[in-house]
């Protein structure tokens, strides 16, 4: 979530800033971003400038576990997981098989907000591939055997989720009840009660023009008209989601693991808002793990915890998750040990009120400003960062803009939103043996 | 060729040939009697579960009956204008993906 991104009115003034004091800006000129609103509402987003052999096109869909029901829970991950079956004109067997045969890589991921199915392949194969691409998103069947045989894998998705997946889920749960609370991983008890009937009208109700989102790199815009004219897709009234509300709370879960996963978060931001690149800035100035191999973190965090002298095993990192309309900012901490307490309220402590300094906040942005760079140089993170740009703020900034406004942010921007975090309830989550985790009222 | 297709699309030379094949004084339909091979298996496999019952209860019947070495009532015989032939969706369809498995096999390994 390093990507936070920036609104145009306020990007105007950093902007300027910007280009005023352009010796301490980096001579950073990312890949050309065109966007364009196609007629029927569907917002396509292209880099086709970029260096590279592979053409990647993602169909997004404004249609993540944010807008299921309490009756219909997980269904998001289900569909994301039946990605590929039977479709009213190819086979699950021919679409992997002729996929596979032209060398082509396609998968569906999904989060609170979006699902997406990617297509990766040398850019001669490209046009051959989307035939069944096209077709595997929108003419999917749901076919009940098909979707039977598929439980088992959804089983087998559900053994394999890392405890730090499931205690950041959980801590959303806490944070937000609904809408964003919502958990993204289907719950056993509704893995064989939704059918085809469900998943066709939740498809129905969501993958339609409005709520779609087509981005490509290393393909061009015209490409992508194309396939939006190919997926056909029907352009219902996109049902307007629950706008998100954070309310803050305690979900833990005990689990025969030996160590315990703690999430806590205070309210954050959204992408949109002008604070989002305070935030990023403070994700990286408490810490997001050591950038030096068996280094310690150089984050405030981390070196706030090992002044207790703590002799267990311990890892933790800032979380910053910006939504479309609302964020949570925090850390998650992993500590394997008895005394968890003196290492949980060292953490609170230090999200409640960082050291904030310049030297810390030079560092962070330096941090940030790389993952930045990073990203723009691998055109999968390319594809990434615009598609999830695009379906959270409606448009895309390029990574110069993005560089810039983190260049923008000062000292007090950020001591601004290390208070706004602190004034907010604070929501706590545990996974695993959490048997002696304080509760938050007594932190 | 177009006599025996004259013959054999004729309704009411269906129908006697159907009555003639006798599985229809069991109460059973033209596709209980199918031979169960792998296609079948894979079809059954597939129907939706109330059929699967309907389907079991009449050949139980089928053999109850055969077992007593008796016919239902007449009025009871499945008619051939009845004969819904449940199966045959998703026996095309299994049969389909067979064949287009058997042509990859052949054609690209």
């Amino acid at each position: 979530m390093a990507m936070s991104t920036l609104k145009t009115p306020v990007m105007n003034s950093i902007a300027k800033r910007c280009y005023a004091s352009k010796a301490a800006a980096l001579s950073i000129k990312g890949p050309e971003v065109q966007t364009k609103k196609l007629p029927n509402n569907t917002l396509v987003v292209a880099v086709p400038e970029y260096p590279t052999k592979i053409g990647r096109i993602s169909v997004t869909f404004l249609a993540g576990s944010r807008y299921e029901d309490p009756e219909n829970s997980g269904i998001a991950h289900v569909i994301r997981s039946s990605a590929g079956l039977s479709t009213e004109s190819s086979t699950n067997f021919a679409i992997l098989r002729n996929l596979g045969h032209l060398g082509t890589n396609f998968y569906a991921t999904s989060d609170r907000e979006t699902i997406t199915y990617t297509i990766e392949a040398h850019k001669d194969n490209l046009i051959s591939s989307l035939k069944y691409f096209i077709d595997s998103i929108s003419n999917q069947k749901f076919k009940p055997w098909e979707l039977s045989d598929n439980s088992k894998r959804l089983q087998y998705d559900l053994l394999t989720i890392p405890p730090v997946s499931r205690v950041l889920d959980l801590v959303h749960k806490a944070a937000y009840r609904t809408a964003l609370g919502n958990t993204i991983f289907v719950p056993k008890y509704n893995i064989k009660k939704l059918e085809t009937e469900h998943l066709l009208y939740y498809v129905k109700q969501n993958f339609i023009s409005d709520k779609a989102i087509i981005s490509s790199v290393g393909v061009d815009l015209e490409t992508l008209v194309l396939i939006s004219d190919d997926l056909n897709l029907p352009s219902g009234n996109s049902t307007t989601a629950s706008k998100a509300k954070y309310y803050g709370g305690d979900l833990r879960k005990n689990k025969p693991l030996d160590t315990t996963y703690l999430a806590v978060v205070g309210e954050g931001v959204s992408y949109k808002d002008s604070q989002s690149a305070a935030f990023a800035v403070l994700q990286n100035l408490l810490g997001k793990g050591s950038s030096v191999k068996w280094g310690n973190g150089q984050g405030v965090l981390e070196q706030s915890i090992l002044k207790t002298n703590t002799s267990d095993n311990f890892a933790v990192s800032a979380v910053n998750y910006n939504y479309s309309d609302s964020g949570i900012f925090g850390f998650l901490l992993a500590y394997n040990g008895k005394n968890i307490s003196q290492v949980l309220n060292a953490a609170v402590q230090t999200l409640k009120s960082p050291t904030i300094n310049d030297a810390e906040v030079n560092r962070a942005k330096k941090q940030l400003i790389f993952s930045l760079v990073a990203t723009s140089e691998s055109s999968a993170e390319v594809l990434e960062n615009i598609t999830q740009q695009a379906s959270v703020t409606g448009q895309v900034l390029p990574f110069e803009k993005l560089v810039a406004a983190v260049e923008a942010v000062s000292v007090e921007d950020v001591k601004k939103a290390a208070s706004k975090v602190a004034n907010s309830k604070l929501s706590l989550a545990g996974y695993g043996n959490v048997a002696s985790t304080p509760y938050l009222d007594s932190l | 060729m177009s006599i025996s297709k004259a013959l054999t699309s004729n309704a009411a030379i269906k129908r006697w040939a159907y009555n003639l094949s006798g599985f229809n004084r069991y109460g059973l339909h033209h596709d209980d009697v199918l031979q169960e091979n792998d296609d079948v298996k894979e079809a059954l496999r597939r129907l939706p579960a109330h059929k699967v019952d309907e389907r079991s209860f009449r050949i139980i019947r089928a053999m109850q009956l055969s077992i007593q070495k008796i016919e239902l009532p007449k009025e009871q015989w499945t008619k051939f204008e009845e004969d819904d032939r449940y199966l045959q969706p998703y026996l095309e369809e299994v049969i389909k993906e067979r064949e287009e498995k058997e042509f990859w096999e052949k054609n690209y390994y």
